[in-house]
């Protein structure tokens, strides 16, 4: 019974939590009053321009640093003062991993294997064959794309329930990608794998989150479906004449040369477009993942 | 072209920190290059122009391989860029260093003897501005030869007319060893220009690898640094990791393989290989010091007794014990100076139990390095007393020095990771005070001067203890801030980049 109610209880606890964080580096503010909650085998792309602060929301909502205000929650618990349990369930793989450069990439499967209770050695020894990367070479001798190889390896041999990567993607190739995002998509569809991974690859985005979330100058812009955003967004474009029409809540303005207005915007909560949309003249234009991302963020 | 560029384009190649440090050693040497060269002057006016010659040699020697060298860096960014007017710029550059360092004292000094002279002291500044080129283009594993030359210049001077002989004999062989010597350093220079191959691996030339492995990248953050000497050393000199026993239960052992380098737990026959690695570099050192001995001295038997003197043997263990604090320094600011490698994985590594558990072990590991030292303390001061007879005030300095090693690795193991004193240049500039000063007490303390009892004279120990509360009271405050800054943190693999 008791077993029972833990399991219940696990299972509506969001895997990742974070309200009102904020942060900066040097006096420039990177984070300001972040909010977002992870759905337990959901994934959540997270998108946004280089600086955004992608990195540091995710090295907050793991309790990696020490945000200067908000809350960070894994599992239930405060991302600072995680306990054994909860590190076991989830797994993190850095930008350009560099760890423990001093050991060969079997000896780091080994010596980290050893810490996770479901650790899947054979899955381990599978990957590094099947990516062709030479157990006993150093990992300070691997070039940076089989070193973050080395790592997903690494964080998916533990059998996450939570699943952590920031831009994962970057050192890869086109297959070891291609292979990485069905591993990514595998694990989410079949064993439940909350993933959270951030990226600029937009197609990336489209091929497996569930979700999206925006980054921009520190502040979460937008959250929602990635199948939602063709439906819930558009870009409205308003001739020179009716520019004073334009609606006040929009998601980006801009202005063009000879005086007419575009603007992102979205549905209200009744799923109705803007009252601006309805005037002669108005053009409503259905956006691309890609699109809005270059809308906003310009 | 402006001249002050082309003075300022060699030290561009190197980093803001190191050309700092570069800088002040330069003015530094000048200044007591110059010092030395008036005294000089005042004395011995007649045979002042030789000795001056010489001096500018050894420092030409030195600034060719320090400041001038690096343009070969620039000359190859310049020829990856496709940058052909920078590549101008680096010749003339080439052009009016050499001017400046050899053509013009050379001649000043021929001048000054009455003009006889000139081509022989030219051609011998110029002898050490080749020297000194060459080593710097030439592969690393060549900087042997720098280990060797007191050796060949004793061995050379008996068959060869070296600069202070008559001058025609000494330009029969210099003129073509220099002009040999700049073909080589041009064949070099181009080939690196031109073929990758020759700036990578064994055939790295040595300045890249001093670019990157001096001393101050190592007291610093360069993490890099370390990953890339990593790379490049050769198989059998890496240390291969013992992972016996590393584990959920084995909290100390585990982080030892996490914090790396010195702190890693070895197999028995990596630490053998380590050992006899060490071994054939001190043998190759003792050597070096015999062979010119043996000819110079006429009996290697003195310098034998040299080496396994009791107060140098007092010195080398005291060196030891300082070089193994700031290595462990060293390595532990990496590791916290690094958000993306070994904290991350810490911090989220399941089975190190509780916060303070894993702080306990964490300083429990990092503090390894305290038995050795502890133990080459106690030999210190055994052999202080028991062999040397030292006196009570060398005694208290040497335990000073050899304690204050220590307490500068317990500082800053507290320091780190607690989250202080991290960044800038503060902290190194106290690591190197604290090696410094706590050498020089160790030599201080030992019967290697003429006066017996230095510590006991009033200025020294007026100056000795104004030296060691400067180190000292920094230092303590240093550890307690860390050590507050330890306790309040919620884990201590939090990244202090």
């Amino acid at each position: 019974m008791n077993a029972m109610l833990k399991d219940t209880d696990q299972a509506a606890v969001a895997p990742l939590a974070v309200r009102g964080l904020m942060h900066c580096y040097e006096g420039s503010n990177v984070l300001t009053g972040v909010d977002l909650a992870l759905e337990p085998g959901s994934v959540l792309g997270l998108i946004g321009r280089n600086g955004a602060g992608k990195s540091t929301l995710i090295r907050a909502m793991l309790g990696l640093l020490e945000p200067l205000a908000g809350e960070a929650r894994v599992f239930g618990e405060p991302a600072l003062k995680l306990s054994d349990d909860a590190k076991a369930r989830l797994a993190y793989v850095p930008q350009q991993p560099e760890a423990l450069a001093w050991l060969t990439a079997q000896q780091m499967l080994d010596y980290v294997g050893r810490f996770y209770p479901r650790w899947d050695a054979g899955f381990a020894k599978s990957m590094l064959e099947r990516w062709k990367i030479a157990p006993n070479k150093l990992l300070a001798k691997l070039s940076p794309g089989e070193r973050q190889r080395v790592d997903l390896i690494r964080a998916l041999a533990s059998q996450p329930e939570l699943l952590v990567l920031d831009e994962p993607a970057a050192a890869l190739d086109p297959v070891a990608r291609r292979e990485l995002l069905r591993e990514v998509a595998l694990r989410a569809g079949e064993s439940g794998t909350t993933v959270l991974f951030s990226t600029h690859i937009v197609s990336d985005l489209e091929r497996v989150a569930s979700e999206i979330a925006f980054l921009h100058q520190g502040r979460l812009l937008l959250r929602c479906g990635v199948d939602e955003t063709k439906e819930r967004y558009a870009r409205l474009w308003l001739p020179p004449r009716m520019s004073a029409a334009a609606p006040s809540a929009s998601l980006s303005r801009r202005r063009h040369d000879d005086g007419s207005l575009s603007l992102v915007v979205e549905r209200d909560a009744h799923g109705q477009w803007p009252e601006a949309a309805q005037l002669a003249g108005a053009r409503l234009d259905a956006m691309g993942l890609e699109d809005l991302f270059v809308e906003i963020a310009e | 072209m402006n001249p002050w560029r082309l003075m300022a384009l060699p030290w561009m190649a190197w980093s803001k920190a190191t050309r700092s440090v570069l800088l002040a050693f330069t003015v530094l040497l000048l200044a007591l290059a110059s010092g030395a060269s008036l005294v000089g002057y005042h004395r011995h006016p007649a045979d002042w122009a030789p000795h001056a010659a010489a001096g500018i040699t050894i420092l030409d020697a030195i600034g060719w391989v320090g400041i001038v060298s690096p343009l070969m860096l620039l000359a190859l960014e310049a020829h990856r860029l496709r940058l052909p007017r920078l590549s101008r710029e680096i010749h003339a550059s080439l052009g009016l260093y050499a001017l400046l360092t050899i053509l013009v004292p050379g001649l000043l000094l021929g001048l000054q003897g009455g003009g006889d002279d000139a081509a022989a002291l030219t051609l011998q500044i110029a002898l050490g501005a080749s020297l000194g080129m060459a080593y710097a283009v030439a592969p690393s594993y060549l900087g042997i030869v720098l280990a060797v030359s007191p050796m060949l210049v004793n061995a050379l001077g008996h068959w060869l007319p070296l600069p202070a002989a008559p001058a025609p004999g000494f330009l029969v062989w210099a003129a073509p060893c220099t002009l040999a010597l700049w073909l080589l350093i041009g064949w070099r220079w181009s080939r690196m220009l031109h073929d990758e191959h020759a700036t990578q691996g064994r055939d790295m030339p040595t300045l890249m690898r001093l670019r990157t492995n001096n001393l101050w990248s190592r007291l610093g953050n360069g993490a890099n640094a370390e990953t890339r000497q990593i790379a490049q050393r050769a198989n059998w000199l890496q240390p291969a990791v013992d992972l016996h026993g590393c584990g959920p239960g084995q909290l100390v052992r585990s982080l030892r393989v996490a914090l790396g380098g010195w702190f890693m737990p070895q197999t028995l026959v990596s630490r053998l290989r380590m050992f006899a690695s060490g071994l054939a570099g001190v043998a190759l050192g003792v050597l070096f010091m015999l062979l010119p001995a043996s000819s110079a001295r006429g009996s290697a038997a003195s310098v034998l007794s040299d080496l396994g003197g009791a107060p140098l043997f007092v010195l080398y263990l005291g060196i030891v014990n300082s070089i193994l604090a700031v290595a462990g320094i060293a390595q532990l600011r990496r590791r916290w100076g690094r958000a993306n490698a070994e904290l991350s994985l810490l911090a989220l590594l399941p089975g190190l139990g509780d916060a303070t558990q894993t702080k306990r072990a964490l300083l429990r590991a990092a503090l390894r390095p305290l038995r050795p030292m502890l133990a080459m303390t106690a030999v210190v001061i055994t052999v202080a007393v028991w062999r040397l007879h030292a006196h009570g005030p060398d005694v208290v300095l040497l335990l000073l020095a050899q304690g204050a090693c220590m307490a500068m690795l317990l500082a800053l193991t507290l320091a780190i990771p607690g989250g202080v004193a991290i960044r800038g240049w503060r902290t190194t500039a106290l690591i190197v005070y604290g090696y410094l000063l706590a050498n020089a007490s160790t030599a201080l303390a030992l019967p290697l001067f003429d006066q017996g009892l230095v510590p006991a004279m009033p200025a020294v120990a007026v100056a000795l203890a104004v030296s060691w509360a400067s180190l000292l009271v920094p230092l303590s405050m240093l550890g307690l801030r860390g050590w507050r800054g330890l306790r309040q943190r919620p884990h201590p693999f939090l990244a202090n980049a």
